[in-house]
């Protein structure tokens, strides 16, 4: 059962390793940055599937902490500490690493916050944030919680939209490069492309094993339970708000956690991250994936992003990703990939086979 | 020796008085049946009994430790488990995964070990499927075992609701309605498997208005009409008590 399990993420890593070599066979590198990008806004789906397709709590403020987790790095290791190079504290920073220097685009040496302690900070703010609005949002159901989240969303846009430390609506540029190992470093240089693309995907592919671990196991099942019968799980013993609460905190840190590779990736953040439109479309990948399914989640969610980040859907992006919603919710609430559709092409190609045959 | 004990529990929904002043005990080891006509606060009493809604007066205790005001979780981990009136069952899982969260209170493995996948949940989650499936086998369902809930006939599904409150090995097993859409003989051999699972040591209280299945299976039967208790006592006692014959045919003399 455990191979069973890992064998598909197997198959999915030799399907990115061929993806890298094709596009270096075919001289088209440049899709790996879309292909990178797509990765990180699909870890942030993988974790709204849990919320919303497995433990049947819609988000519309996934958006939002994808921007918390961008922003809190982007505005921490822009500040410049060189000036305060001669106060002792700062020294002893450095010293430990707590503080990095680089050279800005004018040559001058700059010192930054090292983004580890950027990504602990987003990591703890968005947990601590996801705690205290998931409180009271998660007694809330269905389309309340929908308005709810989409709320607070719309309070985080407004909020990077309107102070000045984070940049107003330009955003923040000049994030530095994030040192992930010794010459593994997450930024957007040309020479790094590759590298990144793997560091991305090997990102989403944690994200993807921590999450089937934990659809199959005690907990998973408890929050599966609360999406099929929620007064009955209580009544067998699950604390239903501490799951509910729990498994928004886990998908509120997916989403934070994107956001900071992401924003190291592209070296800084811009308000429409956080924007509502950016919402609707984690849970319309999610809703076309086939809701309880991650990986029609991760297949979705890495073709439309791609799609969309290589400008296919041209100005019509979001209606794109509207549209597909309100087809999704009205034809095929239970989304396209899902194993009624696979049973209903084994039948037209068993069909197929059949007529040949008698033919 | 009460296992259960409802002491002068009410409970208003706006100006109705759905439960008044109702007391009962469920002894140790015993059938004990909760009945009346439609309406009569049977279903409100087990809601309060499981959490489900808090009384506004009056005390609940379960092995002489006080209940009144926990939540239908932490009523669970006392052994305390229940069935519904109309099945709730989460209808796109299996009925083997139906039976295994009834071993919640059972087993403990968190979060963090779920995400990891540890191996010390392996031998958990192995003990929760094979228990699972071992009750489905004893009610012998175990053939729907693989099956989603909600392609199953009423009568599996009922069973399978039965097996799930069996799985977390309860000190008290609510039953709420559980003859309600079965046929006479469905009836009757839901009441000899009740008898099954009460010698395995497990006291039950059930709510009824099926009078035949109460009087073949209770030892005490407690009567309410309009949220009021009006006779309690063994099954033939009420069978010749004025009042309870007066609701359940009509009142002649009226």
């Amino acid at each position: 059962m455990q191979g069973k399990r890992y064998l598909p993420v197997g198959i999915l890593f030799c399907v990115i390793v061929v993806i890298q070599l094709l596009t270096t066979l075919f001289h088209v590198e440049y899709f790996l940055t879309q292909l990178t990008m797509s990765a990180y806004y699909t870890l942030t789906a993988l974790g709204l599937c849990m919320l919303m397709g497995y433990t049947g709590q819609i988000s519309l403020g996934q958006a939002g902490f994808f921007a918390l987790g961008g922003y809190v790095s982007a505005s921490l290791t822009t500040l410049d500490f060189s000036p305060l190079r001669d106060k002792g504290i700062v020294l002893f920073f450095e010293r430990i690493s707590f503080l990095q220097t680089a050279d800005n685009i004018y040559g001058d040496e700059i010192l930054f916050l090292n983004p580890w302690i950027a990504f602990a900070a987003a990591v703890l703010l968005t947990a601590g944030i996801a705690f205290v609005i998931g409180i009271p949002v998660l007694k809330l159901k269905g389309h309340y919680l929908a308005m709810a989240t989409l709320g607070f969303s719309i309070i985080i846009y407004r909020i990077v939209l309107g102070t000045r430390f984070l940049g107003e609506a330009d955003g923040i540029s000049s994030v530095p490069s994030f040192r992930l190992l010794p010459g593994l470093h997450v930024n957007g240089d040309f020479s790094a492309r590759a590298g990144n693309f793997y560091i991305a995907w090997v990102i989403v592919i944690i994200g993807l094993v921590l999450l089937l671990n934990l659809i199959n196991s005690r907990a998973g099942r408890a929050l599966r339970y609360i999406h099929g019968n929620e007064k009955a799980a209580g009544a067998m013993g699950v604390n239903t708000a501490r799951y509910k609460l729990t498994v928004f905190i886990i998908s509120a840190l997916f989403a934070s956690i994107g956001g900071f590779f992401l924003t190291h990736y592209n070296g800084g953040i811009g308000p429409s991250e956080a924007g509502v439109m950016k919402s609707v479309r984690y849970v319309a990948i999610v809703a076309v994936g086939g809701m309880a399914n991650l990986w029609g989640t991760l297949i979705m969610g890495t073709l439309l992003n791609f799609l969309s980040l290589r400008g296919v859907f041209g100005s019509f992006d979001d209606a794109v990703f509207g549209g597909i919603l309100i087809i999704i919710m009205i034809f095929a609430p239970e989304g396209i990939i899902r194993p009624a559709l696979f049973r209903f092409l084994m039948d037209k190609v068993r069909k197929r086979r059949r007529a040949g045959a008698s033919s | 020796m009460p296992l259960l004990e409802v002491n002068k529990i009410n409970k208003h929904f706006g100006g109705l008085h759905a439960v008044n002043d109702v007391s009962f005990t469920a002894e140790k080891g015993s059938i004990s049946a909760v009945i009346g006509p439609n309406g009569a606060g049977k279903t409100t009493v087990f809601n309060l009994i499981t959490g489900f809604l808090t009384p506004d007066s009056g005390r609940i205790s379960f092995e002489k430790s006080e209940i009144t005001n926990l939540k239908p979780h932490e009523i669970a981990y006392q052994g305390i488990l229940r069935t519904f009136q109309n099945l709730k069952l989460s209808g796109t899982m299996t009925a083997l995964e139906n039976v295994m969260i009834g071993r919640h209170t059972k087993s403990k493995s968190g979060f963090l070990s779920g995400l990891l996948n540890l191996p010390r949940t392996w031998k958990e989650e192995k003990e929760i499927r094979d228990s699972a499936f071992s009750i489905l086998e004893k009610l012998n369902i175990a053939d729907c075992a693989g099956q989603e809930v909600s392609s199953l006939p009423f009568g599996k599904q009922r069973a399978v609701e039965l097996a799930r409150g069996l799985a977390g090995e309860p000190r008290l097993l609510l039953l709420d309605e559980p003859a309600s859409g079965l046929n006479i003989y469905e009836t009757a051999e839901l009441g000899s498997l009740i008898r099954k699972i009460n010698e395995m040591g497990v006291t039950i209280l059930l709510v009824e208005h099926d009078m035949s299945l109460v009087m073949d299976i209770s030892d005490h039967i407690t009567v309410l009409n309009f949220g009021k208790k009006i006779a309690a006592g063994h099954p033939r006692e009420i069978q010749r008590n004025e009042d309870v014959i007066n609701i359940y045919l009509g009142d002649f003399d009226a």
